[in-house]
C-alpha cells in the first residue's frame, strides 16, 4: 500500500478526517528530551505560515499551529521520528544556508518562498511530515475549523444530498 | 452477633441480582424492577451517570489538548484499547487501561472494554439489525455445533417489543434475512451511495444496499432525543440521541424505586448452595477496598458482557461443580467467536462535484448476507457476511502528501475534494471447540482473582470467507464504476470485532450446553445469562438487538416461573 492509499484508508476509515495521524506518522522524526530552541519554534511557525498563509482567513501563526506541532512531537510521537523531525529541521535550515548563504529567517520573503517550494517538490520526509503537522494542527484550530472550513458543532439534522453552493468551504469534520 | 449477621444478610437480600450494567444487564434491570422485583445491579466499573458524566460530550475539537490524537505514554499503557476505531483523546476514559485489567493472549486476542456504569452501550456502533430464521436453523441444517434451542418465531415478539422501546432508524426493506422491525423514520442515503444501489440493483440483484439500521433516534422516542447528527456517539451523547443503558434503560429502572446499582462491585463468584441445588447469591469484591462482601437474591441474572460472564461462571465452583457453575457439558469458556472484520475495499468516485451534504449521519449503508442465501452456494465456505460503508467527500487530508503551498494551495484545501467510498465485510465465525478462554490461577489480577488466558484463532471458513470478501467487495466497487478500487486484508486478530459471542451456549441438552432455551442455566435454574455468552453461533448481524430481546423474554420467564415458584 502507498502512502496515499494509506492516507486515503485512514480518511475514510474515520468517517472523513484523521486528526494528526499517530500511526501515520510513517513519516520520520530525533532527541528526545532537547527541548527546542527558541529560533527552531520560530522556524516551525515561520514555515507553517508559509504552508498555510494568512489570506481571507488567518493563516497558521495566527492558529499558533507551531505550538500545535511542537506539542504532538513532544507527547504524541515516538522518540526516533521526533529526533528525525528536529534533524530534518537542522538540514532544512544548513540546505538554505547553503543555497543563499543565509539561514531561512534571515533571508528574503521571496527567497523562502522559492526554497520551501523547492523543498516541497522533492517531498522529502522532513517536509512531508512538516506539511502534514501544519495542515492537521490547522485545520483541526479554531480559526482553521471555524474560518478556513464550515464549523457545524450541531448540525440538528442529516441532509443526504445538497447542490454544492459555489464558493461553499468544505465542511470541518471531526469524530 | 447470630442477631447482627442476620440483620446483614437482610440489608444484603434482594429479589434479583444483575451482574453487570451494559446493554443486556441495563435490559435485566429494567424488566426485571417493572415486575416490582427488589433488584441490585453490579457494575465492576464507576458511575456514569447520564450526561452530567460525559465530561467530553460538548468540548470543541481545539479544546482537547492533543486535538483528539493520544499520546504515546496512553498508548503504551493500553496498547489493546487503542486499536479500538472509537478511542481518541475523547473517548479513553471510557475504555479501560490494559496496564490495569491483564489478560492472557494465547494467540492474539484483542479485548476491548468499558468498566463504568452502562458498560460499552456508551461507545456502541449502535447497528441493529434482527436475525432470521436461517441464523437459528444453520447449525442443525449444516451439523455445526449444536442447534438453537429457539427460532425466529420465539424471538419476533421480543424484537418488536425492545425496538419499541430502545428506538431504532430503519427503513421497512421487506429483506427476510434481516426482517423489518418497528422502526424509527430511516436516515438517508447520500448521492454516490444512491449510484452504487442502482448499480448493484443491475449487476448483482441479490446484493441489495440499504441504508444503516441503527439505535440513533431520528425522532424522540420515550422523551429521548433527537439525534442531532454530531456523530459524537461515543463520547455519550447530551441530547440522549441514542440509545445506552445510561440514557434508556437504567433511567427506567431507577424510575420504579426497584432498582440499587452498586458501583466498583466485581463479582469474584456466583454462591452456589449444594442442599438447596440452586445459587443463592454472590460474592462481590470492592474494586476501591478490595474488601468481600456477600448478596443474596431469588434469582441472577449475568450480564457481565461474554468474556466477564464465563470469567465469573469459571470461577464459581463448588463440588457439585468443581469445572465452573452449570458445567458439567465442558462447554462453558468454549466456542468463542467474533465477527471477521478483516477485509475493507476503498475507491475513488469520480463526478458528483455538483453534490454535497450537511450534517454527520452516525450511521452508514448496508449490504446484508447475499451469500449461502438463497440460490446462492458457496463451495468453500458455510454461512455469509454483512458489509457496509459509506461514501464521503474527501478533506484537506488528500492534499497533505501532494506538493503545494501558499495561498492556492489553502485555498484548494477548504473546499470539498473529489468523493471516495468505502466499505467492510463483518462475516460470521463458526464456533469451534477449541476456540476457547480457562482461568489463570498463576496470574492473579490486582484484586486476586484468576486472570482469563484467551485461545482463539480465525479457522479455515473464516480464510475462505476472507478471500471471497476480497473478491466481492471490489467487483461491488467496480459495478458503479468507481476508480482506484483497493482491497486489503488487516489481518486483524478476533476480539477487534467487539463482539465476542459464545463459551456459555444455549442448546437443548445439558451434556452439550450451559443455558437452555430461556437463557437459564440448565442445572441452576435460577441463573440466567443473556448477554453474549449464550450464544450458539454468531450470524453475521450486529448483535447487540438481539441481546436486547434475548433478555427481556429471559426476565419475563423468570417472572413467571419466580411466581410460580419454580424457581
Amino acid at each position: 500500500m502507498n502512502r496515499r492509499q494509506i492516507i486515503q484508508q485512514m480518511v475514510l476509515l474515520s468517517g472523513g478526517i484523521m486528526l494528526a495521524p499517530s500511526t501515520l506518522a510513517a513519516i520520520d522524526t530525533w532527541s528526545p528530551d532537547a527541548a527546542p530552541a527558541n529560533d527552531q519554534t520560530d522556524l516551525i511557525a515561520e514555515i507553517a505560515d508559509l504552508i498555510i498563509p494568512d489570506t481571507d482567513t488567518p493563516g497558521a501563526k495566527a492558529a499558533k499551529t507551531e505550538q500545535y506541532i511542537l506539542l504532538m512531537l513532544q507527547d504524541c510521537t515516538p522518540a526516533d521520528q521526533r529526533e528525525a523531525f528536529f534533524k530534518g529541521l537542522e538540514a532544512f535550515d544548513q540546505a538554505c544556508l547553503s543555497q543563499f548563504g543565509r539561514k531561512f529567517l534571515s533571508v528574503r520573503l521571496d527567497q523562502r518562498q522559492k526554497f520551501l517550494e523547492q523543498e516541497d517538490a522533492k517531498g522529502g520526509a522532513f517536509i512531508r511530515q512538516m506539511k502534514w503537522l501544519t495542515m492537521a494542527g490547522y485545520f483541526s484550530s479554531e480559526i482553521g475549523m471555524t474560518k478556513a472550513l464550515a464549523f457545524l458543532p450541531v448540525p440538528g439534522k442529516y441532509v443526504a444530498c445538497a447542490p454544492l453552493k459555489p464558493g461553499q468551504r468544505a465542511w470541518a469534520n471531526y469524530f | 452477633m447470630a442477631n447482627l449477621n442476620l440483620e446483614a444478610k437482610k440489608n444484603n437480600t434482594y429479589d434479583a441480582i444483575v451482574i453487570g450494567s451494559g446493554i443486556s444487564g441495563g435490559w435485566a434491570a429494567k424488566e426485571l424492577t417493572k415486575f416490582k422485583l427488589k433488584t441490585l445491579v453490579l457494575e465492576r466499573g464507576g458511575k456514569l451517570d447520564h450526561i452530567a458524566d460525559y465530561t467530553t460530550s460538548m468540548t470543541n475539537p481545539w479544546d482537547f489538548p492533543h486535538r483528539l490524537s493520544n499520546t504515546e505514554a496512553e498508548k503504551a499503557e493500553s496498547p489493546i484499547q487503542s486499536k479500538c476505531y472509537a478511542w481518541n483523546e475523547g473517548t479513553t476514559h471510557l475504555f479501560v487501561k490494559d496496564s490495569e485489567n491483564p489478560y492472557n493472549q494465547v494467540k492474539p486476542f484483542d479485548w476491548v472494554r468499558g468498566y463504568h456504569v452502562g458498560g460499552k452501550s456508551i461507545m456502541w456502533a449502535r447497528q441493529c439489525y434482527r436475525w432470521s430464521e436461517v441464523d437459528f436453523e444453520a447449525n442443525a441444517r449444516e451439523g455445526i455445533a449444536i442447534d438453537w434451542p429457539i427460532r425466529y418465531a420465539d424471538l419476533a415478539p421480543w424484537y418488536s417489543y425492545v425496538e419499541r422501546f430502545a428506538g431504532i432508524n430503519g427503513n421497512k426493506d421487506g429483506l427476510p434475512q434481516i426482517p423489518d422491525g418497528e422502526f424509527l423514520p430511516p436516515m438517508e442515503l447520500n448521492c454516490v451511495e444512491l449510484h452504487l444501489q442502482g448499480a448493484l440493483k443491475q449487476k448483482f440483484p441479490d446484493r441489495k444496499l440499504i441504508i444503516g439500521r441503527s439505535a440513533n433516534h431520528t425522532k424522540q422516542v420515550e422523551g429521548r432525543g433527537p439525534c442531532q447528527y454530531r456523530n459524537l456517539c461515543h463520547r455519550g451523547c447530551p441530547f440522549s440521541g441514542y440509545f445506552s443503558s445510561n440514557s434508556a434503560t437504567l433511567p427506567a429502572a431507577a424510575n420504579t424505586g426497584k432498582m440499587t446499582l452498586a458501583t466498583n462491585a466485581i463479582v469474584h463468584s456466583i454462591i452456589y448452595d449444594e442442599k438447596k441445588g440452586k445459587a443463592t447469591g454472590v460474592r462481590v469484591v470492592d474494586a476501591l477496598t478490595k474488601e468481600m462482601t456477600e448478596y443474596y437474591a431469588k434469582i441472577i441474572f449475568v450480564n457481565a458482557s461474554t468474556l466477564g460472564t464465563a470469567q465469573i461462571l469459571l470461577n464459581s465452583t463448588s463440588s457439585r461443580f468443581p469445572n465452573g457453575l452449570g458445567n458439567d457439558s465442558d462447554s462453558l469458556g468454549r466456542y468463542l467467536m467474533d465477527h471477521n472484520y478483516r477485509i475493507r475495499c476503498s475507491a475513488d468516485v469520480e463526478g458528483f462535484t455538483d453534490e454535497y451534504y450537511s450534517g454527520r449521519r452516525p450511521n452508514g449503508f448496508y449490504v446484508p448476507r447475499f451469500r449461502n442465501y438463497g440460490a446462492d452456494k458457496q463451495s468453500d465456505f458455510v454461512r455469509g457476511y454483512a458489509s457496509s460503508g459509506e461514501a464521503g467527500r474527501a478533506g484537506w487530508e488528500r492534499l497533505a502528501y501532494q506538493a503545494g503551498i501558499g495561498a492556492d494551495f489553502k485555498n484548494l484545501a477548504t473546499q470539498p475534494g473529489p468523493w471516495n467510498i468505502s466499505i467492510q465485510s463483518q462475516g460470521e465465525m463458526l464456533p469451534d471447540a477449541s476456540n476457547r478462554v480457562t482461568l489463570n490461577y498463576q496470574k492473579l489480577d490486582q484484586w486476586g482473582l484468576p486472570t482469563l488466558d484467551i485461545d482463539c484463532e480465525w479457522k479455515a471458513n473464516e480464510e475462505a470467507m476472507c478471500k471471497d470478501m476480497l473478491k466481492t467487495l471490489p467487483e461491488m466497487l467496480d459495478s458503479a464504476g468507481f476508480k482506484n478500487i483497493n482491497a486489503w486484508d488487516s489481518r486483524q486478530a478476533p476480539g477487534l470485532g467487539i463482539h465476542e459471542m459464545g463459551t456459555a451456549r444455549m442448546g437443548r441438552d445439558p451434556k452439550t450446553s450451559i443455558l437452555n432455551g430461556w437463557n437459564q442455566v440448565h442445572t441452576v435454574k435460577n441463573v440466567f445469562v443473556t448477554d453474549g455468552a449464550c450464544m450458539t453461533s454468531q450470524a453475521c448481524q450486529n448483535p447487540s438487538v438481539t441481546y436486547m430481546a434475548l433478555t427481556a423474554r429471559a426476565c419475563d420467564y423468570a417472572v413467571s416461573e419466580l411466581k410460580k415458584r419454580n424457581l
